[in-house]
């Protein structure tokens, strides 16, 4: 099997879960994607981190060609982590204000894309409560 | 609540309440902070009073809903839109060509429905991008590969109803030539399924592209007839291994000869993956990243030949390149498939370019072999090795390109924040591309377009393999001023371009009038066709006003640009 990175890896268990036999003969066909099926698996930090792999993690995480982590390294030199998983300053109101406004080159997202939950649990997730 | 043109706010209010019956209520968006999400993120008409927005939104979950959604709109006679993911900013994104309609957002419609790994096709919802594509590959571990684009975030279908291009395989990058099957509701809610798909009960529908009859799936490409619900798109077994090779010539007449030497491999199918033309010594390498290109511009001996009004001096270029053991241009060819066979089919071009005098090979990169290791996926996107997107790889590693661009551009008055490309085809000939070198470098002088040092040694792109597409990039900012200068200036390339019979392949939505507006054959000929099959098809001219310079009867008068 081709090698899978772990980010990849949890999202793909996801998307399998969600497989239905829709004609049992074809085990192969209907794969839902990991977004907004009605067997929605989870909620809180779990379901954040989801989002966050599905749409943040493509720009914002380690290794080449990623545009978001880069970005942060120009603009804060180091100050804060370019990562933002391991940002502790994030606040819920800075995180939605960027997802509904975007950034420089980032563009915003629409509520087909990240719901209001999903926002609340993105923040469960990238959002550090200080304990 | 904004309501569309022409349409009366009880009418509206009615539509709404019927829509939501269909889709749910939470998934028709009509207040303000809801719907500028659908607005253009990389907008040059940015906070214009004529920038086009959307009134609402709805979206529709499944294949019935589209149906009973346009059906409705039909009712009201209100004018809609539709976009699968609505990722393909720098043409429009998620925003409408007519200001108030009312979008489509097929984003929810995100199913796989089906992968076969046994006749390498999968059939995709609008809703499926790239990268869920290739997970859900991965993740059932199919020895499969893909067509890859870069962003990768955006739809498979989208991209190939825009005739988007991939940059992997000469035979699959044409993303609409390597669909098989559509599924299309029409304007009127009525559905249709193309080739095989029209026979009940076949399961042939990504196998075979004709079923019998006329073969109607390209009206629904770049157009206002339907809405495009599922295709079939064709897969490859995995490539079992991909190799990269570069090619240089060192005299400026060699351009000629590389080009048609490269054809015929390529024609002949025997390099099968893109090439990446270049000019060392007049230009950054594409394939190296924002250091190499930074290098590139830190040359001074080399700026010193290159910031000159009009084509550098040849022959000086030619000594510097001798001097320093560089190309004067460059082809980085690729190959894909068993590591044995692209060792071959390298050492075969390496011999018929070895034709020209003075030409030398070198590999370009480690050959990569699948599946890959750990190791070698980590050396992917870095200098020297290959890009993920040409290994069929989804990433957003040219919004590290687009950052590294802006910054160059941006001001403190005015920052770059986004994209914008004239992009013409033109003919895979030396001596076209030279010519469309002068007419632009002219045109951008002319127009007051900033012409970046290295303009003649900004290459071509081969996505469509038996021409070029000439990219000029365009400056996307928030400050109103500059960006109506980008835009009359855009307008003006494509008039020029069309007077020496180079065309643009897309646009964005600002421009579709113009575009049609040169393919005018015939006294527009072609255009008045499109139209005939407008007014059939979409009887109230509900879908997509303005879509590739289509509209709809009533509309008819909203045509911009000269031969309106």
């Amino acid at each position: 099997m081709t090698y899978l990175r772990p980010y990849f890896a949890s999202v793909l268990l996801l998307a399998g879960s969600q497989i239905q036999a829709a004609e049992p003969a074809q085990e192969n066909r209907i794969i839902e994607t990991w977004g907004y099926s009605a067997k929605t698996p989870a909620t809180g930090v779990e379901r954040g981190r989801q989002v966050y792999e599905q749409w943040c993690a493509i720009c914002h995480e380690t290794g080449p060609g990623m545009a978001g982590t880069q970005g942060l390294q120009r603009k804060y030199k180091g100050a804060v982590s370019p990562l933002l998983r391991e940002r502790e300053d994030l606040s819920a109101e800075f995180v939605e204000y960027i997802v509904r406004n975007g950034i420089a080159s980032m563009p915003f997202f629409r509520k087909t894309e990240i719901t209001d939950q999903d926002l609340q649990f993105l923040n469960d997730y990238l959002v550090k409560k200080g304990d | 609540m904004r309501v569309p043109q022409g349409v009366s706010e009880g009418d509206f209010k009615l539509a709404l309440q019927e829509w939501a019956a269909i889709v749910g209520q939470e998934w028709v968006f009509v207040s303000e902070e809801d719907v500028i999400l659908y607005r253009d993120a990389y907008s040059p008409k940015w906070g214009q009073t004529d920038e086009p927005l959307a009134s609402a939104a709805v979206a529709p979950k499944k294949t019935e809903e589209v149906q009973a959604v346009m059906r409705v709109a039909n009712k009201y006679r209100i004018p809609v839109y539709a976009f699968s993911t609505g990722k393909n900013i720098g043409y429009g994104g998620s925003s409408p060509i007519y200001d108030g309609s009312v979008a489509i957002d097929l984003k929810r419609m995100d199913r796989i429905v089906e992968i076969n790994d046994k006749r390498h096709y999968a059939i995709v919802e609008p809703g499926v991008t790239l990268f869920d594509l290739y997970r859900a590959i991965q993740e059932k571990g199919y020895r499969l590969s893909m067509e890859m684009m870069d962003p990768a975030w955006g739809s498979v279908i989208g991209n190939a109803l825009d005739h988007g291009c991939a940059h992997t395989t000469t035979y699959g990058r044409d993303r609409f030539h390597d669909h098989c099957g559509m599924e299309v509701v029409l304007p009127t809610g009525e559905l249709v399924r193309t080739g095989m798909g029209a026979l009940p009960g076949s399961d042939m529908f990504a196998d075979f592209h004709y079923g019998f009859g006329p073969f109607v799936d390209g009206m629904f490409s770049q157009s206002n007839f339907g809405v495009v619900t599922q295709m079939g798109f064709q897969l490859r077994p995995e490539h079992e291994a991909y190799r990269s090779g570069m090619v240089y010539v060192r005299k400026f007449e060699d351009l000629e000869r590389l080009i048609e030497i490269e054809t015929h491999c390529v024609n002949s199918g025997i390099a099968n993956g893109m090439t990446h033309f270049g000019s060392p010594v007049q230009g950054p390498p594409l394939s190296g990243g924002p250091k190499e290109m930074k290098a590139f511009f830190e040359q001074k001996e080399l700026m010193k030949l290159l910031k000159v009004k009009g084509r550098p001096d040849a022959k000086k270029l030619e000594a510097y390149a001798a001097q320093n053991n560089m190309g004067y241009w460059s082809a980085d060819l690729k190959f894909h498939g068993p590591e044995k066979i692209i060792a071959a089919q390298w050492e075969y071009c390496r011999e018929k370019f070895n034709e020209i005098p003075g030409c030398w090979t070198e590999d370009h990169g480690p050959v990569v072999t699948f599946p890959l290791s750990p190791e070698q996926e980590a050396q992917l996107n870095t200098p020297g090795h290959a890009e993920k997107v040409h290994l069929g790889i989804p990433s957003l590693n040219r919004f590290a390109f687009q950052a590294f661009f802006n910054d160059l551009r941006s001001t403190p008055e005015a920052r770059s924040t986004g994209h914008l490309f004239f992009a013409p085809i033109i003919p895979k000939s030396g001596a076209e591309l030279l010519k469309a070198m002068d007419v632009f470098y002219d045109a951008m002088v002319e127009l007051g377009i900033p012409v970046p040092p290295g303009h003649y040694g900004r290459m071509p792109i081969g996505w469509f393999h038996r021409c070029f597409i000439y990219l000029v990039a365009f400056n996307v900012t928030k400050v109103e001023s500059l960006n109506r200068k980008e835009v009359d200036a855009y307008r003006e390339l494509i008039k020029i371009a069309g007077e020496h019979g180079w065309g643009e392949y897309r646009t964005h939505n600002l421009f579709n009038d113009d575009v049609m507006n040169v393919y005018s054959y015939n006294d527009n000929a072609l255009r008045k066709l499109h139209e005939t099959i407008k007014d059939a098809v979409d009887p109230n001219g509900i879908l997509a006003a303005g879509k590739s310079g289509i509209w709809p009867r009533q509309l008819r008068e909203q045509r911009g640009g000269e031969g309106a």
